[in-house]
């Protein structure tokens, strides 16, 4: 059963720490919240409007700003002093206690990009050779156009890379050709990273030598009149570590690919969620290892899909507010509770 | 079609027009309250109000029909403009990446589409910070590689994001 606890009005991001949930709401808003009845606990109002929040495992919270540097927030909330003059604002997710960084020349509208050590509280690299790395541990992975490159983290000296125009060109939603292009950087199982491409491939590189560890795309038992007997979309998969699998949701679908063999089991689910009446439009789906908490955008709904039973357990119906139908576009899960945005 | 309106029939017969192209299946829903309005006639003042798209397609893209004549796309960056600019920040905020919605535009009113291309640049410019804050996501990944608002001003000040493959969405059929 979903019963809608609270509302927040004008919530620009959201992300979730371990008891708490920090949002930013209006134009320099930033609080935190406790999770169970989202009540605040702490509030700034000197930070301006943020591209960002992201959480990492130390309970660190981080910050960036849209003029370029960012925070660190203690375990208490409070902002930690370091030196930010080295580089412009960070980008993306947090690997290891690190950030990726970046500087960017309005002039020439290019930018470098590097890691910010969290712990140190400076700049280990910066170079050209990849946009928005991606820590994992010692490595770091990012795309510098069609090249995949993995850099030592510790020094940004390039170990190996990967060009995917080799693979096939694929056509796009609109009978276009186009050379494929890395979609999402998945994450990493047992030193195999994974990444998803526009052609619906997958690929597995052996993070410390690149070499190709999987190359998936069809599924031959998967058919479907308006899609590929291939996998289905390649945003909505994510790691699961204790399973070792990914997990894979989108529209009817629900598929797990055997990390260690690449082997992919789809279940199609279009006839029992057209008798339900939803789908999934979202791909960044909740996961808590047995239930998936998924989206649909119009009417806007949330499902919950019990993966192990493969069927619908449940589905939310959000009521219309301000004279308006609801499109939520982000679900989050923590502790029983689903939070979620809407546009 | 029982709307007299000559801009409602014009942009319905746009629509219709191109969404005969699609196969069996590919479409999903219609937005239901596109008949009711202006929404997509040749009438930036009056489009749909909470209309959230034209046509889905089943795999999730959205589709926004418009049969504008240059002169009134040459108002979209304007205040006359500000029912589309609603709209389009609405697409930009509920987007997964600039592949997941599409404007096509009426190749019978308007035969470049540089033209439409330099008009959403020219409302994108001038609004930069607040485009880039509905969305970071869509503008600062690896394919477009725009990672803050000012980045995104200094594209469209140098002319260069009509260039930028985040215009890929625009269209002219």
């Amino acid at each position: 059963m979903i019963n809608n606890k609270k509302t927040i009005s004008k919530v620009n991001k959201f992300d979730l720490s371990d008891n708490n949930v920090i949002i930013h709401q209006g134009e320099l808003n930033l609080s935190v919240l406790r999770s169970y009845d989202l009540t605040p606990i702490k509030e700034y109002v000197d930070i301006p409007y943020l591209q960002d929040i992201k959480v990492n495992d130390d309970l660190t919270v981080l910050v960036s700003s849209e003029d370029g540097d960012f925070e660190i927030l203690d375990k208490n909330y409070e902002k930690i002093d370091f030196d930010k003059e080295e580089t412009s604002s960070f980008t993306g997710t947090i690997y290891s206690s690190c950030l990726s960084v970046y500087i960017y020349d309005l002039d020439k509208l290019e930018q470098i990009s590097g890691l910010f050590d969290v712990n140190d509280k400076q700049v280990r690299w910066m170079n050209d050779l990849v946009y928005s790395p991606m820590c994992f541990d010692e490595y770091a992975i990012g795309i510098n156009g069609h090249l995949i490159r993995c850099l030592d983290s510790k020094n940004g000296k390039l170990v190996w890379e990967f060009d995917i125009s080799i693979l096939k060109s694929y056509t796009d939603k609109w009978g276009s050709s186009k050379s494929c292009e890395v979609v999402k950087i998945i994450g990493e199982y047992d030193n195999i990273v994974w990444m998803s491409l526009t052609n619906q491939y997958l690929l597995a590189f052996d993070k410390s030598t690149g070499t190709v560890k999987h190359k998936l795309r069809e599924i031959e038992s998967f058919k479907c009149n308006w899609s590929l007997s291939a996998i289905p979309d390649p945003y909505g998969m994510i790691i699961n570590s204790f399973k070792g699998k990914i997990i894979g949701f989108m529209f009817e679908f629900y598929w797990e690919i055997n990390c260690s063999t690449g082997e992919i089991e789809l279940t199609d689910l279009t006839d029992q969620f057209k008798d339900a009446e939803i789908r999934c439009t979202r791909p960044d789906f909740a996961y808590d290892g047995k239930l998936i908490y998924f989206l649909q955008d119009t009417p806007g709904k949330i499902g919950v899909f019990d993966t192990d039973n493969k069927e619908l357990v449940y589905q939310y119906r959000f009521e219309e507010m301000y004279n308006r139908e609801l499109m939520p576009i982000e679900i989050k899960y923590y502790n029983n509770n689903l939070y979620v945005l809407d546009s | 079609m029982g709307n007299q309106n000559l801009n409602v029939q014009d942009g319905l017969t746009h629509m219709l027009d191109k969404v005969r192209n699609y196969g069996k299946g590919q479409i999903d829903q219609f937005e239901g309250r596109i008949a009711d309005g202006l929404a997509d006639a040749d009438d930036i003042l009056n489009v749909c109000d909470g209309c959230l798209f034209d046509v889905k397609l089943i795999n999730g893209t959205l589709i926004e029909f418009k049969s504008y004549s240059l002169t009134t796309i040459q108002k979209i960056s304007t205040s006359q403009g500000a029912a589309f600019q609603k709209q389009f920040k609405q697409y930009l905020q509920s987007a997964t990446d600039n592949n997941s919605f599409k404007y096509v535009f009426n190749l019978n009113k308007i035969s470049d589409v540089s033209l439409i291309k330099i008009e959403f640049q020219k409302f994108i410019g001038a609004n930069a910070d607040e485009i880039f804050r509905l969305n970071p996501g869509l503008f600062n990944n690896a394919k477009i590689k725009i990672p803050n608002g000012k980045a995104l001003k200094a594209m469209a000040d140098q002319n260069k994001l009509i260039d930028n493959v985040f215009f890929d969405f625009i269209n002219l059929e």
